[in-house]
């Protein structure tokens, strides 16, 4: 398998540092977090703020000098000296910054007001308008700003307004460009759909709902087309293209620079760095604020979190005691995942998970979505984001131990020795590879063989996974796949280096029924015909019927149940099993309501210290909720459960017909019915 | 929702010969526009505070039906009419009035709710659309809506990232119930969600339904819940409607191949080892040969039919009556009936 990023699954760790933080301060919260924007901002604040308040800051007229003066040294009085004509340079540098600020905002503004109506206006509308009038901008953009500012000044007579309005309608076919182009993607989103459909108007959609959610680009294209904007302005009042004299321009100071050079080359100096100082200023505010509006969180590396070894816990308890005796393919001991919090600690999203996988056995893994389910089996794997934390006990493959193994050792056993298939197949192939090279790469980089070879093997990998005319699909790229057909390439490319373990996390989930349905035959005849181990991670217990030998449910970062399928699901331990049981909608005549689970898997900062099914639960009493329940062995060899209540609770399972839990115990309380 | 109710039987919806064609790109830089066909001559009728299920796999044109019903998208060919409108006739943008009448769910509730907006102001958007009513009213309104869907005050200023996705649903479920209208097209509403909070919403749209007599256009490629939603059902295939009727029969004595194969492929949620064996069907024996080539006015199904015949390649067949109710599109009808009242016909081992 690759190592691509995308093969990564996202992990809820920005769910879980966001939880808990005041909603309405989050947005400045994260303004307050970034400490260059901040020193930026700042520094780009004290720049206009002097700009602006040039008269009260200095004494000095910036136009007229006293001759006397004429190429003065810095001193006290003139603290950056005087030039030719005896004028004092910081007071020229100050009014300098308000000409280019003037200018930069009459260059973005022009370019925004142009830019924005039009690229909204084009990009929604489409067709003809959006054709005829992108040529046009293609025209206007193809032609250099300077040429196009002589030209105007020639006709209109010199002056910055005139020079700044061309850089504005240039820069406006830029904003444009982008604003369609948001517009276009904008639109495709299912939410416009769903405001069409609420007979919400063009107009309404377009200012009120697209321009909200795409203003963060257009902000930050904004602030980078402001310091552009400073540096036009000094170009044309360089060239004399800009302000006339004696006005004070930073452009125009360095040319009267250039003309003294000889005399005093200090002079072009303060100009320079107040040049440089405010653009590199402000693209770094526009930088900042890119990072601040991209809602991604910022991941560290990826799939490149190993496994941490951790001493057995106090009570090492025997919870596979009473299983029959086979030999384990992949066995794991007290695996914990947590990731930061907000604050500053850290919470567990998966805690004191102990799994065995037995050799040529399908371990199916169960649960809601945000019960820790996928985290779990990626961490063994050493796939969990940068944040998270992983430790374990022992982690076993084989007969070896891999907890504590480095990066690249884990890689190694991955490529080797565990198989991983992943939800979106599409997603996990590169997309501008033939499907073959990438299989041919996966095979070469982990044995020892000649392309042709690998070739070879990669025909026979697709004959055995069912993909018809191999030879001839080998060359297609993944978009010519199906989404079961490419399913297929993920397991035949999991399989390449024939693996003792195949982890497979919900393989068939974004599948039609009937797709799904070979890709699981395919799955069972892997492991009835070659012996493969497989971890099955899914949310359907249809699924799991089909095909498991054991289940492991979980819930909020806990196996609360595990077991052989057949008896867990005739007879399940845990109140919640029997929920998702109950839950399955069947192919019956429908009689009353759909029974269902009330309430939602909580956040794992809420989790409660006893049962954390509790809330959910019928039967809870106070006794559940007093204190943390252990995974416990029933009365049945190799089915243990996290019940306070096991011994009295008798649960229906899967019955032949959808009934309601019925319990020997009357309802535990009163709380009844579903949320 | 079981299909015990009998409510009044006047159709908030009829689709009659719709035929709805995309075009594609082109082959060759001059060559003609491609044509993409994905829906061919469907016919469908829903009645008044009734539910009409459509289900099929990825590329059987039942997304494609709904957004034509919503004029999302325009048909080629054939009718729509909803809530009395004649969607089809539609010039540009539908009429308020029937933006009003037809409201949407759609399967991603995250997607289809606008992501920079709190829950109040997103209930609050139809209010300000189609009603002019002061603050004070259209905020109570916008509690009512909440009330009604099984959310609290708590969620109202809450962003839909925020919310989990069954509450996300219960939000697009509740705007689209802001105008009181007569048909909601539910487009995969749960397909995203849990099973456990799956059936909360399936509860939470039935209650809807008993209350305020609202039909629904159900689109969905899961059988089972499509059972318990519906009180009827159409089954398509690559823009066909295969067969059709009452849910129950249906579901629970599938007719055409094609329905029977979408059938035994739905996972059984019993064990193996609970089961009785198997019984082998059609589906395990090798296709018939029948010695001509499909073409694109035959049965989209030839190529997986164990029931296949000459006729097949080239026509597609109408609709003949079932007993038990509704129909079926087959050239093998008569034999797939006849069939039907042996024994040995291969039935769901489920129930």
């Amino acid at each position: 398998m690759s190592e691509s990023a995308s093969d990564v699954p996202r992990l809820p760790a920005a769910d879980v540092a966001a939880k808990g933080s005041v909603r309405s301060s989050r947005f400045l919260g994260r303004l307050l977090r970034q400490r260059s924007l901040l020193i930026w901002g700042t520094v780009v604040g004290i720049i206009a703020l002097s700009a602006v308040l040039a008269p009260l800051l200095s004494p000095f007229d910036p136009d007229t000098g006293v001759l006397a003066d004429s190429f003065a040294p810095p001193s006290t009085e003139h603290w950056l000296g005087a030039d030719r004509y005896g004028r004092d340079v910081l007071t020229r540098v100050l009014y300098g910054g308000q000409v280019a600020l003037l200018a930069a905002v009459q260059a973005v503004a022009i370019a925004l007001g142009i830019g924005v109506p039009a690229g909204l206006a084009i990009g929604y509308a489409g067709g003809w308008l959006d054709r005829i009038l992108m040529r046009l901008v293609d025209g206007v953009m193809s032609v250099p700003f300077l040429v196009l500012a002589i030209a105007v000044i020639a006709a209109l007579g010199p002056g910055l307004h005139n020079a700044m309005a061309v850089v504005g309608i240039v820069y406006a076919m830029s904003v444009l460009r982008l604003v369609r182009g948001e517009v276009l993607s904008a639109k495709e989103e299912l939410y416009v759909d769903g405001l069409k459909v609420s007979g919400a108007g063009g107009p309404r959609i377009l200012f009120r709902h697209i321009l909200n959610n795409i203003a963060p680009p257009i902000i930050v294209q904004a602030t980078l087309m402001f310091a552009t904007a400073i540096v036009a302005e000094a170009t044309l009042s360089y060239l004399g293209l800009g302000v006339t004299q004696p006005t004070a321009s930073w452009g125009s100071m360095l040319s009267e620079a250039q003309a003294t050079i000889r005399q005093n080359f200090f002079l072009a100096v303060p100009p320079g760095i107040a040049i440089f100082i405010t653009v590199l200023g402000i693209n770094q505010v526009g930088e900042g604020l890119r990072d601040l509006f991209s809602r991604e969180i910022t991941v560290g590396r990826l799939g490149l979190n190993v496994v941490r070894k951790t001493r057995p816990t106090a009570s090492e308890r025997e919870i596979f005691a009473g299983e029959p005796d086979q030999p384990s393919a992949l066995e794991v001991r007290d695996l914990s995942v947590s990731f930061p919090q907000a604050g500053g600690q850290r919470v567990q999203v998966v805690q004191n998970v102990d799994l065995r996988l037995r050799r040529g056995e399908l371990l199916c893994l169960v649960g809601e979505s945000g019960s820790g389910k996928s985290v779990t089996a990626m961490s063994m794997l050493g796939l969990v984001s940068h944040p998270g934390v992983v430790t374990a006990s022992s982690v076993r493959l084989g007969d070896e131990e891999i907890s504590g193994l480095d990066f690249k050792a884990m890689r190694s056993i991955r490529g080797n020795r565990i198989g991983v298939v992943f939800q979106d197949p599409l997603a996990s192939l590169n997309p501008t590879f033939t499907v073959g090279n990438q299989m041919c790469e996966a095979i070469m980089e982990h044995r020892d063989v000649p392309r042709r070879e690998a070739r070879r093997l990669t025909i026979d990998l697709f004959e055995r996974v069912g993909i018809p005319n191999p030879e001839l699909r080998l060359d297609d790229y993944p978009f010519q796949f199906s989404g079961g057909m490419a399913q297929r390439v993920m397991i035949a490319m999991a399989l390449s280096c024939d693996p003792e373990v195949l982890v497979a996390d919900e393989p068939t989930t974004a599948l039609d029924v009937t797709v799904q349905k070979q890709i699981l035959d395919l799955l069972v005849g892997l492991r009835d015909e070659r012996g493969l181990s497989i971890l099955l991670i899914t949310h359907d217990l249809g699924v799991v019927a089909e095909v498991g030998d054991t289940v492991a449910t979980m819930y909020a970062g806990q196996i609360v149940e595990s077991g052989p399928v057949a008896e867990v699901f005739a007879q399940p331990r845990h109140p919640y099993t029997q929920g998702l049981l109950d839950s399955i909608p069947r192919n019956v005549a429908p009689a009353g309501a759909l029974p269902s689970i009330r309430g939602t898997v909580p956040q794992p900062i809420d989790w409660p210290v006893g049962c954390r099914f509790a809330d959910r639960c019928d039967f809870a009493t106070d006794a559940c909720r007093r204190s943390p329940v252990p995974l416990a062995p029933t009365v049945d060899p190799g089915h243990s459960t996290r019940c306070v209540r096991v011994d009295e609770l008798r649960l229906t399972g899967i019955g032949d017909e959808q009934s309601q839990v019925v319990a020997v115990l009357s309802r535990a309380s009163g709380r009844d019915g579903v949320a | 929702m079981t299909g015990k109710r009998q409510p009044p039987t006047d159709d908030v919806l009829e689709v009659d010969d719709l035929w709805i064609e995309f075009r594609g790109g082109r082959k060759r830089a001059w060559g003609p526009r491609s044509v993409v066909r994905a829906v061919s001559g469907a016919s469908l009728r829903l009645g008044r505070g009734r539910t009409l299920g459509l289900v099929g796999e990825s590329g059987s044109g039942k997304t494609t039906i709904g957004r034509a019903v919503l004029r999302l998208n325009a048909p080629t060919r054939g009718s729509i009419t909803a809530a009395g409108f004649r969607v089809d006739q539609f010039r540009g943008a539908p009429p308020a009035r029937y933006r009003r009448a037809v409201q949407a769910v759609f399967q991603d509730p995250l997607g289809s709710l606008d992501p920079l907006m709190e829950v109040q102001q997103i209930l609050a958007e139809p209010l300000r659309i189609h009603f002019d009513l002061e603050s004070g009213k259209r905020r109570a309104r916008v509690r009512e809506l909440l009330e009604m869907v099984g959310l609290s005050t708590a969620h109202l200023s809450r962003y839909p990232y925020e919310l989990s996705g069954g509450q996300r649903q219960r939000v697009a479920i509740a705007k689209a119930l802001a105008v009181d209208p007569q048909l909601i097209v539910l487009d995969e509403p749960v397909s995203a969600l849990d099973v456990s909070v799956q059936s909360q919403i399936i509860n939470l749209l039935d209650g809807i339904q008993r209350d305020r007599g609202i039909s629904y256009l159900f689109i969905a490629h899961d059988l089972a819940v499509v059972r318990h939603a519906s009180h009827d059902v159409a089954v398509m295939y690559r823009g066909r409607i295969m067969e059709s009727g009452p849910a129950d029969r249906v579901c629970g004595t599938p007719r055409h191949p094609y329905t029977r194969l979408l059938f035994d492929a739905v996972p059984n949620p019993v064990p193996r080892s609970m089961r009785g064996p198997r019984r082998a069907n059609q589906f395990d024996l090798p296709l018939p040969d029948i010695g001509v080539e499909p073409t694109p006015a035959g049965c989209p199904f030839i190529t997986r039919c164990p029931l296949r015949g000459p006729e097949c390649a080239t026509g597609f067949p109408e609709p003949t009556p079932v007993p038990g109710g509704g129909e079926l599109a087959c050239f093998a009808a008569e034999r797939v009936l006849q069939a039907a009242a042996t024994p040995d016909l291969p039935r769901k081992d489920a129930t």
